[in-house]
């Protein structure tokens, strides 16, 4: 795990469940939000997960506002916060500790902007199942309304 | 109380639910008449508190919460017995993500989970899961990935269908009030029906954590 993160991060929730024709209540919050994704430009072996980073509080609203290139809100349903200290144990309990870093990722016009990442060499169930606990534990949820 | 009784012919036939034309409580039985066609005499009382509970996104779910004081609390759909006082938590959404699929391979694979599942959930845990809210959600991740999540308050039991053994799987996942226990497993060449009965039991002992 890298060091001297903040101890929370948000994860964007939206509707990225293609089989779902609704939301559902966020206690029901499941794998599906907590997926990873290629990036062909990465020249290690890990996927990313897209985080933002509690650098100050200010890190909600600007999520919450966050854009998609079409000009509509990118996190309709909100924002998730994450512990690393949840982060880490659910990565011990799922047995990839290993094959887990956590990355700070400043990209153009957001500053708070990192990743969650998983090595190629966990195979796809144990992703969901690592999905699947972080939306057990994710500590708040932070709507826009 | 007040008895309405109403019958209704389905719109549309899946294994595992039924359609209704529109939301009621029911009081009777139904039956199947053939593939295609439903037809569902029944009734309500007007003072049942299970009315909000039968239907589900505007469909009548098999099994849901209402009861049946016709001729009997069982209904067959494909050989299979549904008690009908009982919460389905497969909503029709699932079952039409289902047909959507494209891949016959996963598309058979989700069925046949979703089936099992179906049916633990009304044999097994339903008593307890009502008052859970649990769901079921399909959702197709890519052409080679379905994942299915029988999603509960505090925990989730999850299944990946993938056309890659190696990335097939089943897991169990939950929070701390369940001992944080995570569980996974293969799933080609593994007996489905007894695996979705052993998880369900997992669903059935946990209730009230």
């Amino acid at each position: 795990m890298a060091t001297e993160l903040p101890e929370n991060c948000l994860r964007g929730i939206h509707n990225t469940l293609t089989g779902s024709k609704k939301i559902l209540s966020i206690e029901y919050l499941n794998s599906g939000h907590f997926m990873f994704n290629k990036n062909e430009d990465r020249k290690d072996d890990f996927d990313e997960m897209s985080i933002n980073w509690w650098d100050e509080d200010d890190v909600v609203m600007f999520t919450l506002n966050q854009k998609n290139a079409k000009g509509y809100y990118q996190y309709k349903y909100g924002a998730a916060l994450l512990g690393v200290e949840e982060i880490t144990k659910i990565s011990r309990w799922v047995k990839i500790f290993d094959d887990i870093r956590l990355e700070k990722q400043k990209i153009p016009g957001n500053d708070y902007h990192g990743n969650i990442l998983v090595s190629k060499n966990v195979n796809s169930n144990r992703r969901n199942l690592f999905g699947g606990m972080m939306a057990l534990h994710v500590k708040e949820v932070y709507a826009r309304d | 109380m007040k008895l309405v009784t109403r019958t209704v012919q389905t719109a549309e036939f899946v294994p595992g639910k039924m359609f209704a034309g529109e939301p009621f409580g029911l009081e009777g039985d139904f039956k199947t008449v053939e593939r295609g066609e439903i037809w569902i005499t029944a009734g309500a009382r007007e003072d049942a508190g299970l009315w909000p509970s039968v239907v589900i996104s505007g469909e009548l779910a098999v099994g849901s919460g209402f009861k049946v004081v016709g001729s009997g609390d069982y209904g067959t759909i494909n050989g299979f017995d549904y008690p009908v006082t009982r919460v389905s938590p497969i909503s029709g959404s699932t079952w039409e993500e289902l047909d959507s699929i494209s891949n016959e391979e996963i598309k058979n694979k989700s069925s046949e989970l979703l089936s099992y599942i179906s049916l633990d959930a009304h044999q097994y845990t339903v008593e307890n899961t009502i008052q859970q809210k649990s769901e079921v959600l399909l959702d197709v991740r890519s052409e080679n990935e379905a994942v299915i999540e029988w999603i509960f308050k505090n925990f989730r039991i999850g299944f990946t269908v993938n056309t890659d053994p190696v990335e097939s799987g089943w897991f169990l996942a939950s929070k701390g009030n369940l001992g944080n226990i995570t569980g996974e497993g293969h799933l080609p060449d593994t007996n489905i029906h007894l695996l979705v009965s052993w998880l369900s039991y997992f669903a059935r002992i946990s209730y009230g954590y």
